[in-house]
């Protein structure tokens, strides 16, 4: 009886393999080099806009000019992970020497530059599945105007996005400023052919405290 | 095959409030947690402009035995920059451009794109923490990065003075970290 079991079970298996194989056949023609399969691998994407970093750098005017410089030096990078909501900080009691630096130059503080860097993924790239297929990819900043690109044949491409996030209107002593950058992928679901979205965020939060820690 | 197809304008929310750093908080933040990058204060650009001595071949061979300035931290550079201002070397002025790595900023307009890991500069990150980096590179991207922003600038304008003035003082910088990584060169 076990042997019995045990030969259905391995029959079952061959067949099911055989109609993978050919199902996958089919699946691969068509399809652009960035999706087609390869031998399954571990640690398959998601599909969307993985982002891996975001790097925020101050940016200050000296007294008299109307040209704005960005601090290298004092940026900070944020290593992210593969979720589709992320934070990225940005303190300058947590700089040192920034505030004294800013006080010592006489420079005026105006703002930070932010980018996240991150990779377009389609999940099943790798696997027997078909792949999903990617088609646009849409941003914006808090509640601003939305920009959408093309990113059909950007599969595995990495992008930087980056803005101004300024501070308006008189410092005072401590200035907080939150910026949230949104996008949303879309689609073709590779399991049911459907146009699908996917939605992400990365939340940059700065503050600025322009007398902390300062000599005067 | 990137098509842009809509305009955007950014829209950055003044917060009046604190913010809150337990939301969405999986993340890994480097360099921040430094310490020890301490600015020495008292020199302001505009208290003075002294004017650079040459370096002595004692202090390069000092420095040479001291630094490697092409696999230095952060904080190596800051104090490499520091005993050269002190002992005269650079002025005050170019420790300050040199110290805060400071590059003209052009304002993008709205959100901008662009392929590759990079910042709204296109310049490379420079290193926090403890991680190492070729400081005669960054200077000189800078230096350049700096010169390439002046000559878009029009003639007598604010951006090309400043653009000018820091790719002066880069240049100057790589000047004697040139000589610093020459005499190293030699003791090996």
């Amino acid at each position: 009886m076990k042997k019995r079991i045990v030969s259905l079970f391995l029959a079952m298996l061959m067949v099911s393999c055989s109609v993978s194989s050919v199902a996958f056949a089919a699946d691969t023609q068509g399809l652009d080099e960035s999706t087609k399969s390869s031998p399954l691998a571990l640690g398959d994407p998601s599909t969307g806009f993985t982002m891996q970093s975001a790097v925020i750098t101050p940016v200050v005017v000296r007294p008299g000019s109307t040209t704005k410089l960005a601090l290298k030096q004092y940026a900070r990078t944020t290593s992210l992970n593969n979720s589709f909501a992320q934070s990225a900080y940005w303190d300058s009691f947590n700089v040192n020497g920034f505030n004294q630096y800013v006080y010592d130059n006489n420079y005026q503080f105006v703002g930070w530059d932010v980018s996240v860097t991150g990779t377009y993924t389609a999940a099943n790239q790798n696997s027997v599945i078909t792949a999903d297929k990617l088609r646009f990819f849409e941003y914006w900043v808090g509640d601003g105007e939305h920009k959408k690109v093309d990113i059909q044949y950007s599969t595995n491409r990495t992008a930087t996005y980056y803005w101004f996030a300024a501070i308006e209107g008189d410092l005072t002593d401590y200035n907080s400023l939150k910026s949230v950058f949104n996008w949303k992928v879309t689609y073709i679901d590779g399991s049911n052919g459907k146009i699908t979205d996917v939605t992400g965020r990365l939340t940059a939060m700065m503050t600025y405290w322009p007398n902390y820690g300062v000599k005067k | 095959m990137i098509d842009t197809i809509y305009n955007v304008r950014p829209q950055a929310t003044l917060q009046a409030n604190g913010i809150n750093h337990g939301s969405e908080k999986d993340t890994k933040e480097t360099g921040s947690s430094s310490r020890k990058d301490i600015y020495t204060p008292g020199n302001s650009i505009y208290k003075s402009e002294c004017v650079k001595k040459p370096l002595p071949p004692d202090l390069v061979a000092s420095l040479a035995e001291k630094y490697d300035v092409k696999n230095m931290t952060r904080n190596e550079y800051g104090s490499l920059l520091q005993e050269l201002r002190d002992s005269g070397v650079i002025s005050s002025k170019d420790f300050g451009v040199g110290y805060g790595g400071e590059v003209p900023y052009v304002e993008p307009d709205g959100v901008q794109m662009t392929m590759g890991a990079t910042d709204g500069t296109g310049l490379e990150p420079w290193p926090s923490g403890n991680e190492k980096a070729d400081f005669t590179k960054l200077l000189r991207a800078c230096a350049r990065y700096c010169t390439d922003f002046a000559s878009q600038q029009e003639g007598e304008s604010d951006g090309r003075n400043v653009g000018n003035s820091l790719a002066d003082s880069y240049q100057r910088l790589l000047e004697v970290f040139d000589q610093i990584d020459r005499a190293a060169q030699r003791r090996h």
